[in-house]
């Protein structure tokens, strides 16, 4: 790329163009979709969180008049289990009920109201059993099982994962595991070895349109208008569940209000569809938000993370055993699990590396995917630890991770993508932003140092995309990125207005619908910008290339003569045309349209620990200065500075967005949210006792510094953006505490609460 | 959200009409003023009231009033957001137009009344401890008349007042009071803003030119079934200088005259041991003056 090239339409901060739409509440979202004949569903869900279900009857439901269909267990038998990696779920229970909210009968009625009344009619027996509702129930001896079959396993993304034979007859399901070097070998040669132990919550994503499908099974097929963040994929599962193939099913995704991977894979669209196939009608499912907290979270986890370092400060080898609690059924726990394992090393040099990550079942609600995608686990422990060992050693937090940090083209494992950015560099910035050298001279406060990585954009992707020019000359982009939010249509249309020379508002995105939209895998791992970026920069480079070599013939030119810019044809001696021109000589009428495609497919390597380098390393620094009070344990955040390596900003505001957005997100669990239980009933399914960030949470002083290095392997020298923000949060607020305070937390989240206990033992000790 | 059971509505248009729908319908009828909390209850909670009787077609229960004796009263009907940007109130008792802008959301404020809230008899409350300190009185009508009764006799429990089942909250006085009173409410909530107050406290007391303090009245919420006075502590800076030590102790005072309970959302210590800070904070900012804004509130708060 020359140095000088100037562009028109990326890097600028354009009007969002579903902005209008969504400022005046027109933009329509799964909820809204509204059908001729359209019923309502309904969920029964479980009371007990493990019971066998010894009687499911609808009958009496069934004569409610308004009352259009019951779905049972009986349902279930002409259909195949589903799950994101694990084919561990059905439709409603079947044999026993594994959490309180697990579906075990659902209703499709005139409305909700009636649907609700039916669900108190359908008559239910169960026989309690002893339930696991912790890591540690659940890795008891002769603990009880929540699944009995021990032969699960399933495919995701083109990698096969399954229990090894040794976790038959326990509520094991997974395991990760990853060497490199001689991890005893390297604890043998360090001068110091540290052994901790973090442990993070049970949060929930809580989007705020809460999961929703309108289903219509009809004959042999099935459309679906879904909340979903994977159409495609979603697809693919229904095909699989009904045994139908995939022409049989469509998927049409209105704008998605918040995903953060909680709509990722499968959750109650099956249900839908069953609800619509029995009610012979369309039915729309709407989820509340409490049973959203009851279909899906992220993984509470338990790291024991173990480090040697060597005389003069260098670490040598680094040991964690990971547990990740995926709940009742897998979801997309293997892959988490696998991720968490992977990533647990950090940033840093480390010559010898083990990791075993385990997946563990309880009686508890679904985790899944959820931004950062077993990330977030891992950065708490081991950066917190980062700071234990250089205050242990009296290293400066911020020297000792310098003289550690990875440098750019150095290898995070063998056979995996060189690191592609100056974690150094970053980390100064982010010293220098938040003040790290200068003195505080009032109690009780401190600043707090963090820098993560993680791969990104998903291991392993296939993508592709198209854009039309019309007869008019007009562009329509068609992209199976989900709309989520984020901005991505936004952004994708950036990069088509920039490589046809056209103004950004020309290009016009298509509703998402699997029958016409190109495949892309998934909205998910900060991956669009790279992936998807890439299909849709090469379909409207396709697209410019017919255009100009139809142009070509048509001014009797060369095609390297002309160029695309201003929204028309330009070449040498003042040569000019509109595209509706053209378009009217190839094919001499107002009528046809050229499409161009473009594709993306991640590369498979078998030495690459994943089985695929990673597309990219997404990074991220974060610094904090918090006040933190004795009294109560209240912990107050002066001041935040974020760093995000964008690679090149597509749309600056939306990558400051993002990345704003990943930090409050992730105060989240560092400060307050927190899904409680107790006897295997969640306590605090509702936004007044799980806390969510508010804008009163918001640091005092809050700032996002974009770096563009243009070393992306996307459009531009972009990277992908989204989940990065939230990785150096609770350690850079925790390391910041125990900087004011000298007390040390392992376990999130930093509540007022456990802060004040934490200080009255400590000054309990002194 | 469930369907509500069939219920009949009354929209009565005197007090008398209302009090005698109640008698005349007997047990299972509720009255209706803001609906902020009766509609939760009914759609999300099971409560299915027989009848309800709406109350706000009745005249003159809403709007504030100065007495030429002094004294202030409000309507029942008056809604939180009224009393949290009245002039008068925000004037003579800061501290109480605080404790009604803590509540909810500005659009629950929009709805939800000063008679609702104290009806409700919630221990958690954020006007109760305010009120209670200012020794408010409350008026209390039924279809066979009228009584008066202090706002601290007021509640019997959670959800539980001296009230019958026919008799209708219309109004609160609050008493004239010294000119150099001052006050402060402090609702301490790790959310500060749309969340329920783990410890309420207001304190409320006369500080003359030398900082003695006298008519001292500390009030704690949500740390008992009721608001209670934690007279104990009242007594400790009574016709005392107020210094930090004082409030540290009547601080420590109060925090052994609380009753907490441990729940999802805090333990009994924890609740213990912030009602003590917080009656301290609350003693000291109470003499400092009311905050100038709401980031001011929060911040010395810490």
């Amino acid at each position: 790329m020359k140095k000088s090239q100037t562009y028109n339409v990326i890097g600028k901060a354009e009007l969002r163009n579903d902005g209008a739409e969504k400022v005046t509440g027109k933009a329509l979202y799964t909820v809204d979709v509204d059908l001729p004949g359209m019923a309502h569903g309904k969920i029964l869900r479980s009371p007990y969180a493990h019971a066998r279900l010894l009687r499911v009857d609808g009958s009496k439901a069934e004569q409610l008049p308004g009352v259009f269909a019951v779905v049972t267990r009986e349902d279930q038998k002409r259909l195949r289990m589903f799950g994101a990696a694990y084919k561990d779920q059905t439709i409603v229970a079947v044999d026993k009920v594994r959490y309180a909210g697990d579906p075990v009968a659902a209703v499709a009625a005139v409305d909700e109201a009636t649907a609700m009344q039916a669900l108190e009619l359908i008559e239910v027996e169960y026989e309690e059993l002893p339930m696991v509702t912790s890591i540690d129930e659940a890795l008891a001896d002769n603990a009880p099982l929540v699944h009995d079959a021990s032969a699960i396993g399933g495919e995701l993304m083109g990698q096969r994962y399954e229990a090894p034979k040794e976790f038959s007859g326990t509520n094991l399901c997974y395991r990760f595991s990853y060497a490199n070097g001689d991890v005893e070998a390297g604890f043998k040669k360090a001068e110091h070895i540290f052994e901790n132990t973090f442990t993070f919550p049970r949060v929930q994503h809580f989007s705020m349109e809460p999961h929703a499908t309108v289903a219509h099974y009809e004959g042999d097929r099935i459309t679906l208008w879904a909340g979903t963040q994977e159409p495609f994929t979603l697809r693919e599962h229904l095909a699989d569940i009904f045994h139908l193939p995939q022409s049989k099913i469509r998927v049409i995704v209105p704008y998605v209000g918040g995903g953060y991977g909680g709509k990722l894979a499968v959750k109650t669209e099956p249900l839908a569809a069953v609800l619509s196939w029995k009610a012979k009608r369309p039915v729309r499912l709407a989820h509340t938000i409490e049973e959203s907290f009851k279909t899906v979270t992220r993984h509470p986890a338990r790291v024991r993370i173990k480090t040697g370092v060597s005389k003069d400060g260098k670490l040598l080898a680094r040991q964690c055993v990971i547990h990740m609690e995926t709940g009742a059924y897998a979801d997309a726990g293997p892959r988490v699990t696998q991720k968490a394992g992977y990533r647990c090393f950090g940033p840093y040099r480390i010559p010898h590396m083990k990791t075993d990550a385990y997946t563990v079942y309880t009686n508890t609600v679904p985790a899944g995917a959820y931004r950062g995608f077993g990330t977030l686990q891992v950065t708490w422990a081991y950066e917190s630890q980062m700071d234990i060992i250089a205050e242990k050693l009296g290293y400066d937090p911020l020297d000792f991770r310098i003289k550690n940090l990875l440098k750019k083209g150095d290898l995070y494992t063998p056979g995996d993508t060189p690191v592609d950015c100056d974690l150094k560099a970053g980390l100064m910035q982010a010293a220098e932003e938040i003040g790290w050298k200068q003195k505080i001279t009032q109690p009780n406060r401190a600043r707090g140092l963090a820098v993560c990585m993680k791969d990104g954009g998903g291991t392993y992707k296939v993508s592709s995309a198209a854009v039309k020019m019309n007869a008019d000359g007009s562009v329509v982009l068609l992209t199976g990125t989900v709309e989520v939010g984020q901005g991505a249509r936004t952004a994708l249309s950036q990069v088509v207005a920039e490589e046809l020379g056209i103004a950004f508002d020309a290009v016009t995105v298509a509703q998402l619908d699997t029958e016409i939209t190109p495949y892309d895998v998934n909205t998910n791992a900060s991956s669009s910008m790279v992936v998807m970026g890439l299909s849709v920069q090469r379909a409207a480079q396709d697209l410019k290339r017919q255009i100009l070599r139809h142009a070509a013939k048509v001014l009797k030119t060369k095609a390297e003569q002309l160029q695309m810019a201003g929204g028309k044809i330009v070449g040498p001696k003042n040569l000019s045309m509109s595209f509706v021109e053209l378009m009217q000589k190839i094919f001499l009428s107002r009528a046809g349209e050229l499409v161009g495609h473009g594709a993306y497919q991640s590369l498979k390597s078998p030495k690459a620990a994943l089985g695929s380098p990673t597309n990219f390393w997404e990074i991220a620094w974060g610094a904090a200065e918090v006040e933190v009070d004795r009294d109560t344990g209240e912990i107050k955040l002066l001041k935040y500075v974020s760093l995000a390596d964008v690679g090149r900003a597509i749309h600056p505001v939306m990558c400051e967005g993002q990345d704003e957005g990943g930090v409050m997100n992730a105060i989240g669990h560092s400060l307050m949210e927190e899904m409680i239980y107790k006897d295997g009933q969640l306590l605090n399914p509702n936004l007044v006792d799980y806390r969510v960030p508010s804008f009163n949470s918001l640091p005092k002083d809050f700032e996002t510094i974009l770096v563009e290095s243009h070393n992306g392997p996307g459009p531009f020298g972009a990277k992908g953006t989204g989940e990065g923000g939230l990785m150096p949060v609770a350690a850079a607020i925790g390391n910041a505490v125990y900087r004011a305070t000298g007390l040390r937390m392992y376990d999130l989240p930093l509540t007022p609460e456990k802060v004040w206990r934490g200080l009255g033992k400590i000054s309990q000790d002194l | 959200m469930k369907r509500t059971e069939a219920f009949d509505f009354y929209q009565p248009a005197t007090l008398q009409e209302a009090s005698q729908l109640l008698k005349d319908n007997g047990p299972g009828g509720r009255f209706l003023a803001g609906g902020t909390d009766l509609v939760i209850a009914m759609k999300e909670k099971g409560l299915l009231p027989k009848y309800i009787v709406d109350l706000k077609r009745v005249p003159g229960l809403s709007g504030i009033r100065e007495n030429s004796d002094g004294s202030i009263a409000i309507g029942a009907l008056t809604t939180l957001y009224t009393i949290e940007t009245s002039a008068l109130i925000k004037k003579k008792y800061p501290f109480l137009a605080q404790s009604a802008a803590e509540v909810g959301s500005i659009q629950i404020r929009n709805r939800a009344t000063i008679g609702g809230n104290i009806s409700n008899a919630s221990p958690s409350a954020d006007t109760s401890p305010a009120l209670v300190a200012l020794g408010v009185t409350a008026t209390i009508a039924s279809a066979s008349g009228e009584r008066k009764i202090p706002v601290e006799e007021f509640f019997k429990g959670p959800g539980q007042s001296v009230m019958n089942a026919d008799e209708i909250l219309t109004e609160i006085t609050i008493p004239k009071t010294a000119a150099n009173l001052v006050g402060e409410y402090i609702k301490f909530s790790p959310r500060e803003m749309m969340d329920l107050a783990y410890v309420g406290v207001a304190a409320v007391y006369n500080l003359a030119a030398d900082k003695k303090c006298t008519g001292v009245r500390i009030v704690l919420g949500a740390v008992a079934p009721t608001p209670i006075r934690a007279k104990r502590a009242e007594a400790v800076l009574e016709g005392q200088i107020l210094s930090e030590a004082l409030a540290e102790k009547a601080g420590q005072t109060a925090a052994e005259e609380a009753k907490p309970i441990s729940d999802v959302r805090s333990s009994a210590d924890y609740r213990r041991a912030m009602v003590g800070t917080m009656t301290k904070r609350a003693l000291l900012n109470a003499a400092t003056g009311p905050a100038k804004s709401w980031y001011d509130r929060r911040d010395r708060r810490y």
